[in-house]
């Protein structure tokens, strides 16, 4: 069966999370500002990553909390979703039955070829030599 | 976190060191350890940026294998780079193809809602929600799904992605516009 809560419920606290910064003393202060001047919007934005409290939120823009909380129960259930089982199994499986390539330095990769590099090189080659020989006359 | 074994306290980054060298000393079933370990945050992943448990099966599946055989090649947390090579399929993925329909329909989780009108309701928002997400920029739903689905910190994430926490925060903000302009008319 899947582990609906992997974490044993000792996951990050569900959206929105406090800050750690976050100070019930100095909240009061801006719940008082976005009550006021703050942009509605602003306040929800701010609810959503922690930085100010539901109900500061609520008074600024009720309307938005209720949608976002809406959206963040759904968030939240995709949160506790695992991978299938037997998804896990063919993960497996499809792992290659070879050792992985032990690594090597640029010096010991063959050298990729192609026309295209052919060609550009010829030209480095005779641009050189031309150069080499208008340095001699 | 922190795992304890016989009394001694092992970083989960050594414990996956130690597993490589084993892996890379022939124990080819010692892989499947990580695979345990890692595959759950891995595949909410793939499929909250490919809606499909399909799609998200075959980039964890081609994400272990060239996890597994560039092994190697490791430097640093195993974790990090293994999320980056899933990461960069899914966005591989979303470059290839543009998606008209998401859904988590198929998902073969129960349902915990009191009502079969509760359960409607929320089979709907999840279909929206779905469709939603499937119209952001890969950029924001990638922000989206680490913050609201896999429930990272912005530290954490700016660590996992490369970037910093004040243009993480810019691009939640952003799919979050997104995702309320989309989806209030209906559910505001």
């Amino acid at each position: 069966m899947d582990n609906l809560n992997p974490d044993g419920g000792r996951g990050r606290a569900r959206s929105p999370e406090p800050s750690p910064n976050h100070h019930p003393e100095s909240l009061a202060d801006r719940e008082v500002a976005l009550n006021g001047d703050g942009h509605p919007a602003l306040a929800v934005q701010q609810w959503l990553d922690g930085e100010v409290s539901e109900a500061a939120a609520r008074r600024a823009n009720g309307r938005d909390v209720e949608l976002w909380s809406r959206i963040t129960e759904e968030t939240e259930r995709r949160r506790r979703m695992v991978t299938p089982s037997p998804v896990v199994e063919r993960l497996m499986a499809a792992i290659p039955a070879t050792r992985p390539a032990a690594p090597q330095s640029w010096w010991q990769r063959p050298a990729p070829f192609n026309t295209a590099l052919a060609v550009v090189g010829g030209t480095v080659l005779l641009a050189a030599g031309a150069a080499l020989g208008l340095m001699l006359r | 976190m922190h795992t304890t074994v016989q009394g001694t306290t092992t970083d989960p980054a050594d414990a996956d060191q130690q597993i490589i060298a084993s892996v890379l000393a022939g124990d080819r079933d010692a892989f499947a350890v990580l695979i345990q370990r890692y595959s759950d945050p891995l595949y909410r992943h793939a499929l909250g940026m490919t809606g499909s448990p399909d799609v998200a099966e075959d980039i964890l599946q081609q994400s272990f294998i060239k996890a597994y055989s560039h092994l190697a090649e490791v430097r640093g947390r195993f974790d990090a780079w293994l999320f980056r090579i899933v990461a960069n399929g899914c966005k591989d993925w979303l470059k290839n193809i543009r998606r008209t329909h998401v859904s988590y329909e198929e998902d073969d989780q129960p349902s915990n809602y009191a009502t079969p009108d509760e359960d409607l309701d929320r089979s709907e928002l999840r279909r929206d929600l779905d469709h939603a997400l499937g119209r952001l920029a890969p950029s924001l739903r990638e922000a989206f799904v680490m913050k609201h689905v896999e429930g990272r910190s912005y530290e954490e994430m700016a660590d996992l992605l490369g970037t910093t926490v004040g243009a993480l925060k810019m691009r939640v903000h952003r799919a979050r516009e997104a995702l309320q302009a989309l989806l209030e008319e209906k559910y505001a």
